[in-house]
């Protein structure tokens, strides 16, 4: 008993050291996102100056204006991300369901080839793709990006199934059944609402993998299809501090949305959803 | 009019694969409007695959099932009118308890009203009424699988069929489960077809037991038929029975095993089938509770060595070993009582007593 009390009650050097190991990780953490803050609302900020001398909100204002190209990429990124956390998440549902219930080297070997395009470094499956994308003329397009971007999505997708049905218990699905569901009716009040919070959970993850994606969108999109970050990563090219910094800001938007809602979902369920 | 005229469920012939093995060859058996059939064998015969079948969630290649004079065999499993129930209780666990048991109702599109009565009617008859509004993971062990029970009376399928569905619990509530199912089985008059490897639990339940065996060979009798007079030695083992001695028996009704000479009823010798060519046959005789009594310390015919004492409600029983096999003998009432560890202690030299009536004998 000494001894949890010894573990869950540490001392005060103890206490002193976690405090200051908290610190830096959040300044670690914080410090760039600050900086972005304060670089998103500045103009003409150079070193040695420590502190802005001209303060302005006209960057944000570019992203509401209706001809803004950041706005456009912002909205490009949207669509893109969402068509494609719809569009994995479709494909991955049964894909992983599919190799849960396999056994033996088909379950290995599916499991595999949904790691594939996870393991494989991404210029190599940007490079890949493009080919492949090129043949059948989509590269350039919205169309193309959009596949480039399933593809991985979908692989993290089926792996995080594979786990999901691997806890599930199928035979819930059988009795339903026998007490009168159609298998519609087993998907729609069994399936669906059990799985709702994987599915959730699902959708945010391939969200943030083709929100974040900059090498397949450059080769694939050939820089026609502008998304947010590499409109992020043009402005750096160009020297646009503050246009680079707005647009990293909201790129870390739905980021940060996704770790509060895993953090809401902890506290409610006491399972790690993510 | 047949048995299966009547019937809630006819199976006939049916035969069901294992994976690519052959499996389930050939069953056939019937289920009287509520009836209870236990089926029992030993694991990875067949059972639970019997019951897949007859609910539709596993092909077969072979025969047809009828449920409520409907041939079912080739219709999806919400439509055959039997509800299956595993072995542990799968409640949903996104709806309460009322949910749970309102689903069947639900699917069928009933009204508000009709589902409000009939899911306090089912949950009154299992205990749970007061429970409606919990969730399935806030019940126990006991109260889930009453409430899964529930859930599957509250459409009045014509048939249950239950996976070991009590193996999961502990005896007191095993007890308390067990009497809400034929609480609501008798209420709601549906017939139940049971799969279970506990013959204790068999013979509680069941109006008739049938014993399954490898390749799908299936023998249906009363509780009373199955344990008195099993049709094979297979059948006998699978029933518990474990008091096995080898012996020979002649035309004239003399067996001879390592209890000594016994002389048996003829219809005995008849019913094994002695070829006239030959004065004796080699059996298995199978010794019946009640076979055997110990007498102590009289010497009398074969002497045995008494290896161990053991007491229970029922009286004393002494461990002996008889040829290969070791038996638990009861006591015989004139040497027990309170000087039967003196007269019955371990290594005591004693007689035992042979009733030649519960004496079965079986082709070797």
């Amino acid at each position: 008993m000494s001894e949890h009390r010894r573990r869950t009650s540490p001392s005060a050097s103890g206490r002193l050291l976690r405090n200051a190991l908290l610190i830096v990780l959040a300044l670690w953490t914080l410090a760039p996102l600050l900086l972005l803050i304060v670089l998103s609302l500045s103009r003409n900020w150079y070193a040695p100056a420590v502190w802005p001398s001209v303060w302005t909100g006209e960057h944000w204002g570019r992203l509401v204006a209706a001809a803004s190209s950041q706005r456009e990429a912002l909205l490009t990124s949207v669509a893109l991300a969402t068509l494609t956390a719809l569009l994995a998440c479709l494909l991955a549902l049964p894909f992983g369901r599919l190799i849960a219930q396999s056994r033996g080297w088909p379950r290995r070997w599916a499991a595999a080839m949904a790691f594939a395009p996870v393991a494989v470094p991404p210029i190599a499956l940007a490079t890949g793709m493009h080919f492949s994308l090129l043949k059948i003329g989509l590269a350039g397009h919205f169309g193309g990006v959009l596949v480039a971007h399933i593809i991985p999505a979908a692989g993290y997708l089926t792996l995080f199934f594979l786990g999901a049905f691997s806890a599930y218990d199928l035979r819930i699905e059988e009795e339903a059944r026998t007490l009168g569901a159609t298998r519609g009716a087993v998907w729609r009040r069994i399936t669906l609402p059990i799985l709702r919070a994987p599915i959730g959970d699902a959708l945010a993850l391939a969200f943030l993998i083709s929100w974040a994606q900059v090498p397949l969108t450059l080769l694939i999109g050939g820089g026609l299809v502008r998304t947010l970050p590499i409109d992020v990563f043009a402005a750096i090219r160009a020297g646009d501090d503050a246009r680079a910094a707005s647009g990293s800001i909201l790129l870390i938007v739905p980021a940060l949305l996704a770790i509060a809602g895993v953090r809401v979902a902890v506290r409610r369920t006491g399972v790690v959803g993510l | 009019m047949s048995h299966a005229a009547v019937a809630t469920l006819v199976v006939q012939n049916l035969s069901v694969p294992f994976g690519a093995k052959p499996g389930l060859r050939d069953i056939s058996l019937h289920v009287a409007p509520g009836e209870r059939v236990v089926i029992v064998g030993a694991s990875g015969v067949g059972k639970t695959s019997l019951l897949r079948a007859i609910a539709g969630l596993t092909d077969i290649t072979h025969g047809s099932i009828t449920i409520g004079g409907r041939d079912v065999t080739l219709l999806q499993p919400e439509q055959r009118g039997a509800v299956y129930m595993h072995q542990t209780p799968l409640l949903f666990p996104h709806l309460t308890v009322f949910e749970n048991v309102a689903f069947p109702l639900r699917v069928r599109g009933a009204s508000a009203a009709e589902i409000s009565d009939r899911v306090y009617d089912a949950l009154t008859n299992v205990q749970l009424d007061s429970l409606a509004l919990r969730a399935p993971k806030t019940l126990s062990g006991g109260q889930q699988h009453r409430a899964a029970l529930a859930r599957a009376v509250v459409g009045r399928p014509e048939l249950l069929l239950l996976d070991e569905p009590f193996s999961s619990l502990d005896p007191a509530l095993r007890d308390d489960v067990r009497d809400a199912l034929v609480t609501v089985q008798e209420k709601f008059g549906m017939s139940v077809l049971l799969v279970t490897h506990d013959l204790d639990e068999a013979s509680r339940l069941a109006d008739r037991i049938g014993v399954l065996q490898v390749g799908g060979a299936l023998q249906i009798g009363t509780p009373k038929e199955m344990f008195e007079t099993p049709k094979s030695l297979a059948i006998a083992v699978a029933l518990g029975h474990r008091a096995i001695l080898d012996g020979t028996l002649t035309k004239q009704g003399q067996l001879t095993c390592a209890l000594g000479v016994i002389t048996v009823d003829p219809r005995m010798v008849a019913d094994v089938g002695i070829a006239p060519e030959r004065a004796e046959i080699a059996v298995s005789v199978l010794l019946m509770p009640g076979a055997l009594s110990l007498i102590a310390p009289l010497l009398d015919g074969p002497v045995f060595h008494v290896q161990r004492m053991t007491y229970s409600g029922d009286g004393a029983s002494a461990k002996v070993q008889v040829g290969t096999v070791s038996l638990d003998i009861p006591v015989l009432a004139e040497s027990a009582g309170d000087d039967a560890i003196a007269t019955c202690a371990a290594g005591t030299r004693v007689s035992v007593r042979i009733a030649p009536s519960r004496v079965r004998l079986f082709n070797r």
